[in-house]
């Protein structure tokens, strides 16, 4: 930990560079899972979703991205330690919804009739409700992921959420 | 210089800057973040399946999709020009802010040629070339967006690019 600390502070372009990279897997991430949870929402019907479902592995790779450049950013920051980033409410509610997005995708991977259902080419049907509510939550959540990793800087700030 | 002194003089601008409301700076970088990640993100995922249809998807379908687009650049634009305004001085002065902007810029123009392309991909007699242009237009935006995307985090770091 110590080693990669030094390491971030020896090269000054490597935390940007981890920056970048955060933001294209995030891209990758949202784009990608965004778009089947816009199709599963009703979006664009004509286009199977079989067709999409090939996006799922950029969608791995977008997130394995974020989470090791994450990692970089809390265990390497030159100017603070781990346990300062793991305290912050803002962080710890992003992790939360991470989780909950995880959980989200899995649940609509391995425990949806709906995700064998679609697999078909051809398979156009509209998505039941339940299936909806997993596409909305999914949304909701990585966008919010987004958002709350912005805010980190500004640290803890909900306090000022009614101060105009 | 004076224009710029002007730019950021103005009430809004201030207001961006200083304020320690949530709504202020926090906010319209927060959207600026989430508008790229649908912009940007959507635009990805439409190329990467251009890119990976085999055999070919309906493409015309997705031109739904673009709604999406065009709203989340709306709300780059408007947030963009609000956090510009309120460090006008500091950015308008970097040559990487203007290589960012040129890129934005080519980039929505390759976004709206896709656009037309997959509009049009109906109605082509020639499919194969038809296919191949849109895989052409899918590399540029690809290529386009992630120079914009390198250059938009680096203008955080000008030193990195121009000395201490």
């Amino acid at each position: 930990m110590q080693a990669l600390t030094t390491l971030v502070g020896h090269y000054d372009w490597l935390w940007p560079l981890c920056e970048i990279i955060h933001f294209m897997g995030l891209i990758l991430l949202v784009g990608t899972v965004g778009l089947i949870d816009l199709r599963v929402l009703g979006i664009a019907r004509q286009l199977p979703l079989v067709f999409l479902y090939r996006l799922v592995p950029w969608a791995i790779f977008g997130f394995i991205l974020c989470l090791l450049t994450g990692l970089v950013f809390i265990l390497g920051d030159p100017f603070k330690t781990p346990m300062d980033t793991l305290t912050k409410l803002t962080f710890q509610i992003k992790m939360l919804f991470v989780a909950v997005g995880l959980i989200n995708a899995l649940i609509f991977e391995y425990y949806s009739d709906f995700r064998q259902l679609s697999q078909v080419e051809g398979f156009n049907d509209e998505a039941p409700k339940k299936i909806k509510i997993i596409a909305g939550t999914s949304l909701f959540v990585w966008l919010s992921v987004v958002y709350l990793g912005r805010m980190l800087p500004y640290g803890d700030s909900f306090y000022f959420i009614f101060y105009w | 210089m004076e224009v710029l002194n002007f730019l950021e003089s103005t009430a809004v601008a201030t207001w961006v800057r200083e304020s320690l409301s949530l709504w202020a700076f926090p906010t319209m970088i927060a959207l600026h973040a989430i508008g790229m990640a649908v912009l940007v993100g959507l635009n990805v995922a439409i190329c990467l399946l251009l890119l990976s249809s085999k055999p070919r998807a309906p493409m015309a379908s997705v031109q739904t999709f673009f709604w999406f687009i065009w709203l989340a650049l709306a709300v780059n634009v408007v947030s963009g020009t609000l956090l510009l305004m309120a460090n006008a001085t500091e950015l308008l002065v970097l040559p990487v802010f203007y290589i960012k902007i040129l890129f934005v810029i080519l980039s929505v123009i390759v976004l709206l040629k896709l656009q037309q392309g997959v509009a049009t991909e109906v109605n082509y007699a020639d499919a194969d070339l038809s296919q191949k242009r849109l895989r052409i237009l899918s590399v540029m935006c690809l290529s386009t967006w992630m120079i914009a995307l390198v250059a938009g985090r680096l203008t955080a770091y000008p030193m990195l690019l121009f000395g201490h």
